[in-house]
């Protein structure tokens, strides 16, 4: 067991949740969403996972209990082999070097009123309490690795593009230099090209720095691009999982194949 | 006769950074039961070029050209006219059902109105129609569902919705922008499908207006490439696609993961990017507004506009260098 549990980057069991519903009647239990039904999923250090599914299919629920910002109803998420929900407040915190998010939304997720090296830094500065002179160090590096001029520093959010943003946000994602990142449809609001130049940064800190990805979206050919494995989850569940080659290529699951029919033809006649 | 047709379409935007094209010479022609894409990235203008085929431009916008409905000119129609037109012979299904839907009507009521307002219809025929729409749209009980609000329904549903009213009273021109991307990949589908059905049922002419190279190529027979403002190349979709000659679409149509190179080949996990980004609507040179970001830029190309480059009797791009450009080895995605 103990072997096991070393060899996964992150691993979940059975994982649980569900959501108590708005009580309707004051006489009536309210009632319940099933987020999660039972999520067991492996992470090697390495092989990125992407996870696709329709939007209510628990994708982002996972992405949440995975980050430890909810507790699951019931099972364990365990990074390292340690259970995240098990830790104290300080062990959590601590622990959170080790894994961080990147979100959806690149105008949402930045402070508009902070300058680009405090929003990049904080995870350095709220975790491993660096100093100014070394945060402004550091948050240019990581701001260099993601191909943005350390001029960036000091300046604010609304002087960048979308793509621009998301890249500030992975930089962030990235100052504790951490095994895991988990990605929520991190590049599915940008533009065809800017999509591309994001990609190919995931790629080459994946091969620079060994990051892992938990690489969520609703785009087949996007988690192909840049995942080694793939779950494909409904209603809570997940229907297939596997090496994304082989499960995109031969579906075996009929919702697997349903979403494969739904790429339009031009993205697989292309290659001709 | 064109049933619309827009000639030399500009769009300038007044802001207090100064005067900015937002769209420069557009022209096209459609006929009925035409389809036409305009695709392009955040700021290329298609979202402005439809706009302006509703006559729904921002106040600080300065429409110069020509626009003919059925030979009528629509530039510079009063708005009383203009109000006549929209929702009855050109409707426009919007990307978001649920900020274009109001949330304190039934949607019965939302459908309805286009009815009530354009053909006179009483109250209760009006409501009858309202439910014989909503059936065509695929809304399971109709009779039942007339009556509840927006938030009672699922996106999919709510698009669903917002195409039932553009459709209610038989448009000649159906403007869909950016139609599913706020959807799921399969409901998408199933929307697109729906469109494409109603579209060829009634003989509309259909502008589809999208960043998502894959939805257009499926759902549109001809279309357009907008960059900065203006139609860098134009032609029918199929043979856009095979044969992608402005250096812009070369390079939008390989940025994009290829699913079927993914599973079948091994292919670097490096996209081929566009370099540089979209320039400011500010700073765009008089040229070609791909001037400079584009590998064949010459100091011409900044200067002065592109001329357009016939293909085929179809197909056309607008490049200084088009002989140079069509001489360099073929894009991956467009590889043949």
């Amino acid at each position: 067991m103990d072997k096991r549990d070393n060899h996964f980057l992150l691993e979940t069991r059975e994982l649980e949740r569900r959501y108590t519903l708005p009580r309707e009647s004051l006489f009536r239990t309210p009632g319940q969403v099933h987020a999660l039904r039972g999520v067991s999923l492996q992470v090697t250090a390495g092989r990125s996972l992407g996870i696709v599914g329709e939007s209510g299919s628990g994708k982002s629920t996972l992405a949440r209990l995975v980050m430890a910002l909810e507790r699951p109803t019931a099972g364990q998420v365990l990074l390292q082999g340690r259970d995240l929900h098990a830790l104290s407040p300080d062990e959590l915190r601590a622990a959170r070097r080790d894994f961080q998010m990147v979100f959806q939304d690149p105008y949402g997720s930045l402070d508009p009123r902070r300058r680009i090296w405090r929003t990049v830094a904080e995870p350095a500065a709220a975790l491993e309490g660096a100093d100014r002179a070394e945060q402004r160090e550091r948050a240019a590096a990581m701001l260099t690795a993601v191909g943005l001029h350390a001029d960036a520093l000091d300046q604010y959010p609304h002087e960048f593009s979308g793509g621009q943003r998301q890249r500030i946000a992975i930089a962030r994602a990235l100052i504790t230099r951490p095994k895991l990142i988990v990605a929520d449809e991190a590049v599915s609001a940008l533009d065809v090209s800017v999509q591309a130049q994001v990609l190919n940064l995931m790629a080459d800190l994946r091969d620079a720095h060994g990051v892992t990805f938990l690489f969520i979206s609703h785009d087949l050919a996007v988690v192909a691009h840049l995942c080694q494995d793939v779950a494909v989850m409904q209603g809570g569940r997940v229907v297939e999982h596997g090496p994304v080659r082989q499960v995109l290529r031969e579906p075996r699951h009929p919702y697997t194949r349903q979403l494969l029919d739904a790429v339009p033809v031009s993205a697989l006649l292309a290659a001709v | 006769m064109a049933l619309l047709q827009a000639e030399h379409l500009r769009v300038s935007l007044r802001t207090h950074r100064g005067s900015a094209t937002a769209v420069r010479d557009v022209s096209f022609a459609l006929e009925r039961g035409d389809t036409l894409g305009l695709i392009g990235e955040s700021g290329c203008g298609k979202s402005m070029t439809a706009l302006a085929l509703m006559g729904l431009q921002p106040d600080n916008a300065t429409v110069q050209g020509s626009l003919r409905l059925d030979g009528q000119e629509l530039l510079g129609l009063p708005d009383r006219d203009w109000r006549r037109l929209r929702g009855n012979r050109i409707a426009m299904i919007f990307q978001e059902p649920m900020t274009a839907l109001n949330p304190v009507h039934r949607v019965g009521a939302q459908i309805a109105e286009p009815l009530r307002l354009h053909r006179g219809l009483s109250a209760q025929a009006a409501r009858q129609r309202a439910i014989e729409l909503m059936a065509r749209v695929g809304i399971p009980e109709p009779a039942r569902r007339i009556d509840s609000f927006p938030h009672q329904f699922s996106g999919g549903q709510r698009q669903r919705i917002m195409i039932a009213m553009a459709l209610a009273c038989e448009p000649d021109v159906l403007i869909a922008d950016e139609p599913t991307t706020a959807l799921d990949v399969t409901v998408q589908q199933q929307i697109l499908a729906l469109i494409r059905e109603l579209v060829a049922e009634r003989g509309m002419a259909l502008v589809l207006i999208s960043h998502d190279l894959g939805l257009i190529a499926q759902n549109v027979r001809r279309m357009l490439v907008m960059y900065g403002g203006a139609v860098v190349e134009s032609g029918p979709a199929a043979e856009l696609f095979r044969q992608p000659a402005h250096p812009y679409t070369r390079g939008l149509l390989a940025a994009r993961p290829n699913l079927a190179q993914r599973l079948h080949a091994h292919r670097s996990d490096r996209l081929p990017t566009i370099a540089g980004s979209v320039p400011d609507l500010f700073g765009l040179p008089p040229g070609c507004p791909f001037a400079g970001r584009c590998a064949y830029t010459e100091p011409a190309c900044l200067t002065d506009p592109a001329p357009p480059v016939a293909l085929t009797a179809s197909h056309r791009f607008w490049c200084r260098r088009a002989d140079t450009v069509l001489h360099a080895p073929e894009s991956i995605a467009g590889g043949a």
